[in-house]
């Protein structure tokens, strides 16, 4: 009996590490409506697609508070540059909606896009 | 994101899966590693140390990486157990280095081996004089097991022509105060046999003894108390 513990402690811990160092695709699945990371970002580019600044502000702040969630979650599992380029774009987002830069706002959220879709490659 | 609590839970990953796959790999001990088992060792440990603090790339394919390596080296041990000619290739074999005390300079040419080094690990074995050595080989593992000439050796008991007494493992009865049940089974005695010694040597109770071993060959109980009544404050001398 102590020695199927002594093979059994050992697999359950590593398959334990397999999973946690592979969680990155599931964690950064929405767990509530504040942490839609990739709603919040249709949503942000929806609005500057028509110009609407205010509105595309609005959605960028639910956008901020949406990846300090998942990124709190995601960062044991992700590459840290990937967590500080999407930190990088979004401030960078900020910056060109309140100058009302539309090609460089919409450069800006297809690069965060980009970003996180390969967080876990 | 917060580095070091990320370092801290890589780092706990890393450690116990290069404990666990430390204890996969058996109980061989340093002095019996190979020049390639050790280069082996560095490569895991410096793959462990890239999981736990390299934050710039994910966890997992350092995992993978250390993974393979460990892997790898199981596949080497157990192909060696398994086939002579493996063990051959992945462990070296053997090489005779001196014989009736001459050196073979060629094959410790081909070992690169120099004469320098074979006489330090001989007088490592108290061996000064090479004319002694009746063969010296070189082991997969860089020691050098000597044989002396028959002149040379030292005497054995059966040289003699004695009779040796004991023989065989003494087993510890009390280790720090505590009396060991399995190990009283193991030697023969009882718990009343030993009390009845403990009480020869003016002790009381088994929590005054700090070790007490006993050989059941020799009958011989040796006992080391805790009050050992040796003086061991500083004096200081004029």
């Amino acid at each position: 009996m102590q020695k199927i513990w002594l093979y059994t402690i050992p697999l359950v811990i590593l398959a334990g590490f397999v999973v946690i160092m592979n969680s990155g695709d599931y964690l950064k699945k929405p767990m509530s409506t504040q942490d839609n990371f990739i709603y919040y970002l249709q949503e942000t580019e929806q609005a500057i697609m028509r110009e609407d600044w205010t509105g595309a502000l609005d959605h960028s702040h639910n956008l901020n508070t949406a990846w300090e969630q998942v990124s709190r979650r995601i960062q044991f599992s992700v590459e840290k540059d990937q967590i500080q380029a999407i930190n990088v774009n979004l401030s960078r987002l900020h910056a060109f909606l309140i100058a009302r830069d539309r090609s460089q706002a919409l450069g800006t959220t297809a690069e965060i896009r980009e970003h996180w879709e390969r967080l876990n490659e | 994101m917060n580095e070091a609590l990320v370092v801290l839970a890589r780092s706990i990953v890393a450690f116990s899966t290069l404990f666990i796959f430390a204890r996969l790999l058996g109980r061989q001990q340093v002095s019996q590693l190979t020049f390639f088992d050790y280069i082996l060792g560095i490569s895991i440990g410096s793959i462990a140390a890239s999981l736990s603090v390299d934050l710039g790339s994910r966890a997992w394919p350092h995992w993978v990486g250390l993974a393979v390596w460990t892997l790898a080296v199981l596949g080497i041990q157990i192909a060696s157990t398994k086939s002579t000619a493996a063990a051959k290739i992945f462990v070296g074999e053997p090489v005779v280095v001196i014989s009736k005390g001459k050196l073979l300079e060629e094959t410790m040419g081909r070992m690169r081996y120099t004469t320098g080094e074979i006489l330090e690990q001989l007088r490592n074995q108290g061996i000064f004089d090479i004319s002694t050595v009746e063969f010296a080989v070189m082991e997969s593992d860089g020691q050098l097991s000597v044989l002396l000439k028959p002149e040379y050796r030292p005497a054995t008991v059966q040289d003699l022509g004695l009779r040796p007494q004991g023989g065989g493992m003494s087993a510890q009865l009390i280790y720090d105060g505590q009396v060991m049940e399995e190990n009283l089974k193991v030697a023969g005695v009882d718990q009343a046999w030993l009390a009845k010694q403990l009480q020869e040597q003016g002790i009381n109770n088994a929590s005054e003894v700090f070790l007490a071993s006993y050989h059941p060959s020799t009958k011989k109980l040796f006992i080391d108390r805790y009050e050992d009544g040796i003086d061991t404050s500083t004096k200081k001398t004029n």
